[in-house]
């Protein structure tokens, strides 16, 4: 009986696997995958399908399903963010509740973090230590020791916590309201894993990036008041421009619109700094970092899930998921706008992880 | 109009119109098994393809879901989230799931909030034939038949005075059900009543891709709680008028799994209710005969997300739909050779959900007629229908048909063409938010030729071989896609779905045993053929339509004992529309087998049964990241008392 049960599934995996393609044009034998993009494809919610590609800084081609290509299994549900850090990837698998850490240069898994509810994004603080924000209502961010992929402590949030950012040995976190509201951000002593504040900032803050100036700008989407599946009340997201050190208000700008049913969630930031970027309804848009008021025309025109500004270049990487039931895109504009290529990837790209 | 009426046919048009009703029917096939006073063959030439269940198939499963039954009797696709009581859709020849019709007694059950219905949701409880009819005309039935439709149909047999019937089932993972049923009567009325419960853990174990080493797991969070009441009255009134009336009440909670990837898993659950009850007259005269239907449908469905502990309930939704229906129907036979009808309905449906704005109404009437010629061994019928949704569109359904018998060499040819539309649903519409009221109707023309070659019965050995090839267009196919942080649906999907079935048995019997092998065989390419689609999925297969099934039979009788092992493949199917290799799931190989005996004392019998299912604990998913059960043992046990073959009146 195993023997008719392995001829079956033996003649099924040829059927299956003679269209796949194992070999990796990519792969730089001295380097590995540690030059280059990933992009990390959320795939369909509850389909197991996510997966992340990898695209060499001057290839215009990708190699999809990196992980599953190496490990030998897929990757999990709702691929969420990956981070590069001390030669791993953390790879956050949001609906499979797992950070798979991975060695960047030959993407070979070398451990799972489990335990973990709802987790979103990950940073790294050094060598050792990290930091996970996890929870859909009530937030956490988990202390993660980086060699050993263990959970080492844990530090209640507010609700909904997403992305966080080190600025002067302390760790801010946004606390997006998750599936309810927040318009507060965590302020944690990176020294003693102790909150030390807590700042109220726009409404449902998600991402952050720090400008020229050390100034702190803020994502708020905007809150929306659910009555079960029922948007009750919906108000217009903005960027605040913050003191990283006080919590201090320096300003905010409207961005979006009541009723566009767009609830932003990446900010961007050129090299220089003097760039911010933004997702809103109609495209990217960006303000310069000394704008008080919101940009009126995209600088990239189009119908954005997620995108990233690549370090050095501030080449923009454009994510594009045209449905969730086939492959999405990654289109690569020149900072002034202009189409530099653009390359297929898998399905739902989200966010781009540059190494 | 005086007319002479020979009887043969008065009685098949009387039959035919009692049999599935709410429109004008012409689609009947008598089965061997149950006695129709009419002849097979002239009822088979009104039937262009269709596959019947018959009581004593369906009498395996004796309370079973729509969908356990049709995945072990046909080869038909069927979708499911996992175990026993999974959520189950049907893709009727590589359409979608809300594109096959599910009639109750000739009642629509779709729900008008997603268009579908869930198989695991129909109990087979009492239904006397299920009928699947493949590619079934819009102008018979209206909205949502591009794939067919299935019929559940209850029939009164007004020579039974009593007959009792009990279940009771036991399987693997603490898997129970149990079910009575009593039909009761004379030869001027029937009752029929029963009802089932049902427990099924589901926490078979299976192997885990998507962990290291493929551990083998045990499926949690995929429990299931049914119960449900149906009850029907026939009754013979003076002066041929007829009443018949149904019931069915029916409550499932059942818990919902996580994907296979899922490391820990939020709890959550859905609640279905039903409530449906339906009425019809019908008064015959010498050469018409007039039915009068009225219907009212409730149906609620209920999800709740739980806390980590699985005790606080942190999220609830849902929403609850009603339909109130109305139709007459009028049939006159006109001549020897021609039959005319014609009728007209209303539907009148709500919803109110807590994804709607409010409560949503719609009023849907229509208007439909046809005309049918028989002549000897040729039938022709033309069919029309005119929809109208009360201020937002109307269209026109039209059929044509033809049968002809060649007696000679014992062939049936058939050929149809037939338009069809589906409207979008109350989601696709008005869901918040994403929802767009100003999406088309699926619309396309459906082709249609077969051939059955049914010999006469030569000694002991009966066989018959059909085979049908199909064209079905799909323009405006409904999808939901991303716009932003949500979903919309949106027309985007021209679609061909084209292939053929084919079926052949062959029975042989030698003193007291029986031998039957029987084969199904499905070829669907289901296309998008949109040229505005990205290139990488034009003229793709659509994810989730395997290109071939195939569904093998055989078994045994030898007196009161029996034993039949069956095969199953469905071949390789993609799950995105670019053909992505990595996500293909790959062909599934299925055998099953069981044994019975069946004990008599008297009127008393007892049907003892034992199962074996994926006898080889084959690992596959139907629903990719969703494992299917493996190896699983059934034990039922089926007391009957004065149960005999029945002989379904023409009420």
């Amino acid at each position: 009986m195993q023997k008719i049960k392995r001829l079956i599934w033996v003649a099924g995996s040829l059927l299956v696997m003679q269209s796949c393609t194992w070999e990796n044009p990519l792969f730089n034998n001295n380097s590995g995958y540690e030059h280059g993009i990933f992009v990390t494809n959320e795939g369909a919610f509850g389909n197991s399908n996510g997966s992340v590609s990898y695209v060499g800084k001057d290839s215009a081609t990708a190699v999809n399903h990196l992980f599953e290509m190496v490990n030998g299994r897929p990757l999990g549900d709702v691929v969420q963010s990956m981070t590069v850090a001390n030669d791993k990837g953390f790879i956050v698998v949001n609906n499979s509740q797992k950070v798979e850490v991975v060695d960047i240069k030959t993407f070979q898994s070398i451990g799972v973090i489990t335990g973990l509810e709802y987790p979103r994004y990950l940073v790294a603080l050094d060598k050792k230590k990290g930091y996970l924000t996890d929870g859909n209502f009530t937030g956490r961010v988990f202390v993660l020791d980086l060699t050993l992929l263990t959970i080492t402590d844990t530090i209640a949030v507010g609700s909904g916590p997403e992305h966080m950012i080190i600025a002067d040995e302390r760790l801010i976190v946004a606390n997006s309201g998750g599936w309810g509201n927040d318009s507060t951000l965590t302020v944690i002593d990176t020294k003693t894993d102790q909150v030390v504040a807590t700042w109220n900032t726009g409404e449902n803050p998600t991402d952050m990036v720090i400008d020229r100036n050390k100034n702190l700008w803020v994502l708020c989407k905007g809150q929306v008041v659910w009555d079960g599946w029922n948007i009750a009340k919906e108000t217009t997201s903005s960027l605040c421009k913050m003191d990283p050190l006080t919590g201090r208000l320096l300003g905010k700008i409207e961005i979006g619109q009541v009723g566009d049913y767009f609830w932003p969630q990446v900010l961007g930031i050129s090299e220089d700094g003097k760039k911010v970027f933004y997702l809103e309804s109609g495209g990217i848009y960006s303000i310069d970092y000394e704008a008080s008021m919101s940009s009126v025309t995209p600088l990239v025109p189009g119908l954005f899930y997620g995108f990233g500004i690549e370090p050095d270049t501030d080449v923009i990487h454009g994510l594009v998921a045209p449905t969730f039931t086939g492959a999405g895109w990654l289109i690569r504009y020149e900072p002034s706008g202009l189409v530099k290529d653009s390359i297929q990837v898998g399905i739902g790209p989200n966010r781009v992880a540059f190494n | 109009m005086k007319t002479k009426l020979s009887k043969a046919p008065f009685i098949y048009f009387i039959i035919s119109l009692v049999s599935v009703t709410g429109h004008a029917q012409d689609k009947i096939i008598p089965i061997e098994e149950i006695t129709i006073q009419a002849s097979r063959k002239s009822s088979f030439l009104q039937d262009i393809s269709s596959l019947r269940i018959d009581s004593l198939q369906k009498g395996r499963y004796a309370v079973s879901d729509l969908a356990t039954l049709l995945k072990a009797e046909t080869n038909i696709n069927i979708t499911q989230y996992g175990g026993e009581g999974s959520l189950s859709s049907v893709r009727l020849r590589g359409t979608g799931p809300s594109h096959t019709q599910i009639n109750w007694n000739g009642i629509p059950l779709n729900s008008p909030s997603t268009g579908s219905v869930d198989l695991s949701l129909m109990s087979s409880l009492l239904t006397d034939e299920i009928e699947v009819i493949y590619g079934a005309s819009g102008s018979m039935f209206g909205s949502g038949t591009f794939g067919g439709s299935l019929n559940l149909i209850n029939k009164p047999d007004f020579k039974n005075k009593l007959s009792v019937n009990s279940f009771t089932e036991l399987g693997s993972w603490d898997h129970f059900k149990s079910g009575a049923g009593l039909r009761v009567g004379n030869g001027k009325w029937q009752y029929h009543a029963g009802g089932f419960f049902q427990s099924s853990p589901n926490t078979y174990t299976f192997e885990n891709p998507y962990f290291q080493g493929n551990p083998v797991q045990t499926r949690l969070n995929d429990s299931l709680v049914s119960k449900g009441f149906q009850n029907y009255v026939f009754i013979k009134l003076k002066h041929n008028w007829n009443f018949q009336a149904g019931m069915w009440l029916q409550n499932r909670h059942k818990n919902l799994p996580a994907p296979m990837s899922a490391t820990q898993y939020l709890p959550s659950s859905q609640i279905d209710q039903s409530s449906r009850v339906y009425g019809r007259l019908t008064k015959g005269w010498s050469g018409a005969l007039m039915e009068i239907n009225l219907a009212r449908l409730s149906d609620s469905l209920t999800y709740q997300e739980f806390d980590w502990t699985g005790s606080t309930v942190t999220r609830s939704s849902g929403f609850n739909s009603t339909v109130n229906s109305a139709g007459i129907t009028g049939k006159w036979y006109l001549g020897e050779h021609w039959t005319m009808d014609a009728g007209t309905d209303l539907e009148i449906m709500s919803a109110k959900g807590s994804s709607f704005t409010g409560q949503l109404h719609e009023i849907r009437s229509s208007g439909f007629g046809s005309v049918r010629y028989n002549k000897n061994n040729f039938n022709a019928i033309a069919g029309i229908r005119q929809v109208w949704v009360i201020d937002k569109v109307h269209r026109t359904l039209v059929n044509i048909s033809s049968s002809y018998l060649s007696s000679l060499l014992n062939l049936t040819f058939n050929a149809q063409i037939s338009n069809k539309f589906r409207l979008p649903t109350f989601n696709e519409r008005y869901w918040q938010p994403g929802g767009n009221p100003g999406l088309l109707p699926e619309t396309g023309i459906g082709y249609e030729t077969g051939i059955e070659w049914a010999p006469e019965p030569s000694g002991n050995i009966k066989s018959s071989l059909a085979i049908n090839a199909f064209i079905q267009d799909v323009d405006n196919w409904v999808q939901w896609v991303p716009a932003g942080t949500y979903w919309s649906p949106r027309n985007i999907k021209n679609v061909r779905c084209q292939g053929f079935d084919a079926n052949a048995v062959l029975n042989y019997s030698h003193g007291s045993s029986k031998y039957s092998l029987k084969g199904f065989y499905s070829y669907t390419e289901s296309l998008d053929l949109n040229l505005l689609s990205t290139e990488n999925r034009i003229q793709k297969q659509l994810p989730y339509i395997p290109l071939n099934q195939l569904l093998a039979k055989g078994s045994y009788e030898h007196g009161q004992l029996g034993f039949n092992l069956t095969y199953r493949y469905t071949g390789i199917r993609f799950t995105t529309d670019d053909h992505d290799p990595w996500l293909v799931l790959p062909p599934v190989h299925l055998f099953d087998t069981g044994a019975s005996y069946l004990f008599r004392y008297k009127d008393f019998q007892t049907l003892i049964s034992f199962r074996i299912n994926n006898i080889l604990n084959y690992s596959y998913q139907l629903i990719r990241a969703y494992p299917a059960p493996g190896r699983s043992f059934l034990f039922s046990v089926n007391f009957m008392f004065n149960q005999k073959k029945a002989e379904y009146a023409e009420n």
